[in-house]
């Protein structure tokens, strides 16, 4: 299986985290990666011109050709697919790409590719290192939402769910599991989007162990910003762990090589309590 | 309270923003947008429902409102609306047109230079290079010249 990796622009630079331990388990997994260069999705610029964030989806898709897209950030493959269902064949034809080739690709993130070109089953019999931990799932929006993109249940979604507890986690309900980290408005209003990132937080803090998070933009409230989001909610001290980095635990990967030294809030109690 | 007069109203801007997105006319304001709102939740400014009576009585003020640009387009509150409205499509489309009529937030404007301007909102200074270095990974130091795919855009 053959993916075009479209990193976006965020997670090269705030969560190489992220883009190294997903790159480890799809290496253990047999999925081939083929690095995709390309620009911005077109995400940051839509409010203030949707035409031009669409236009520059648009291009991406276009740079991929006719290889199937993976993204890891989330906001990236939203942008991805609203953007191709909006297209015209005119818009597309200024653009000077093949509506065909266009409408044919997949544009899956890295989730959706573990959940449904791998499956449950087999995952499930590569797991060499149960971890027997508290964790409190956080989708971020754009795994799921709006549902006409998705196959989730957009109230109740469960992937994420079934990934953590296949690992040998106990996945937590909590009372704003749903709701968003407050990245969007961060540069409109600082403190909106630092309240939003603390509250959630202060919900996990009694319930989880760690947190598990799937996109960059929400890695960057959650890990990034939990000290500044501490000024709203006080001490949280919360582990923050991108899936990728937390299956590869379980799948045996060596721990020196997901990246967990760019974590900000430290993991390295929750590394002692599951490594040997 | 304020009082609303009906003489300032303008209808153009309603037919406007149903240009954009026409299911603004089914909302009957039962509320349950800003009830699913993580916005709203900790900036009661930011009303979805208030946004989108005004609207639809055609009052121009919401377009210099700060908090038109609060929507964070987690879909919440499209997935629960019983009339189907798309709110966080409307709410881009309000602040496309707010942008048009020189309204923006400092940190948006700069957001999207920098996209036009580099391609990217994120690019890897030197420091993260070393990061990514040590992780094994590979230099990232792209420039896109984005210019063209903007060509001929209204």
């Amino acid at each position: 299986m053959t993916y075009a990796l479209y990193t976006g622009c965020t997670t090269p630079v705030v969560a190489p985290n992220y883009e190294v331990s997903a790159r480890r388990v799809c290496e253990s997994l047999d999925i081939d990666l083929e690095l995709l260069h390309a620009p911005c999705c077109g995400n940051p610029i839509k409010p203030i011109r949707e035409t031009e964030a669409v236009a520059m989806a648009l291009h991406v898709l276009g740079l991929a050709g006719d290889t199937n897209l993976m993204t890891l950030c989330s906001a990236c493959r939203s942008s991805l697919l609203e953007a191709r269902e909006k297209a015209s064949p005119e818009f597309l034809d200024r653009l000077h790409l093949d509506e065909e080739t266009i409408q044919m690709l997949q544009i899956n993130h890295f989730i959706q590719v573990l959940y449904e070109d791998i499956g449950l089953n087999r995952l499930r019999k590569k797991i060499e290192r149960p971890l027997d931990v508290r964790v409190a799932v956080h989708y971020g929006c754009h795994l799921y939402r709006p549902a006409s993109l998705y196959r989730e249940d957009p109230e109740y979604p469960h992937s994420l769910d079934d990934l953590v507890e296949i690992c040998g986690a106990h996945s937590v309900s909590y009372r704003r599991k749903s709701m968003c980290c407050g990245s969007p408005v961060m540069g409109v209003n600082f403190d909106v989007s630092m309240e939003m990132t603390a509250r959630k937080l202060q919900d996990i803090k009694e319930k989880a162990d760690i947190m598990i998070i799937t996109c960059s933009g929400c890695g960057f409230m959650f890990d990034r910003k939990q000290k500044s989001a501490e000024s709203f909610a006080g001490e949280l001290n919360i582990p923050v762990l991108y899936y990728s980095q937390f299956l590869g635990l379980a799948l045996g990967i060596p721990p020196e090589t997901l990246g967990f030294e760019i974590n900000r809030v430290p993991v390295k109690s929750f590394l002692e309590k599951v490594l040997p | 309270m304020r009082e609303i007069n009906f003489r300032d109203a303008d209808n153009a801007l309603r037919d406007t923003v149903k240009e954009f997105d026409d299911t603004i006319t089914y909302c009957f304001q039962c509320g349950t947008c800003t009830a699913s709102c993580p916005v709203f939740e900790v900036y009661p400014d930011y009303n979805p429902r208030k946004i989108i009576r005004m609207l639809l009585l055609g009052m121009k003020e919401v377009l210099s409102e700060d908090f038109v640009w609060l929507c964070s387009s987690c879909y919440a509150c499209q997935e629960r609306c019983p009339q189907g409205v798309l709110i966080p499509h409307l709410m881009r489309a309000l602040t496309n047109m707010a942008f048009s009529e020189g309204y923006v937030p400092r940190g948006v404007l700069d957001q999207y230079q920098k996209v036009r301007k580099e391609g990217v909102l994120y690019r890897a200074s030197s420091y993260d290079n070393r990061k990514r270095k040590n992780l094994g990974l590979e230099k990232r130091t792209e420039e896109y010249d984005v210019s063209k795919i903007f060509e001929g855009q209204p």
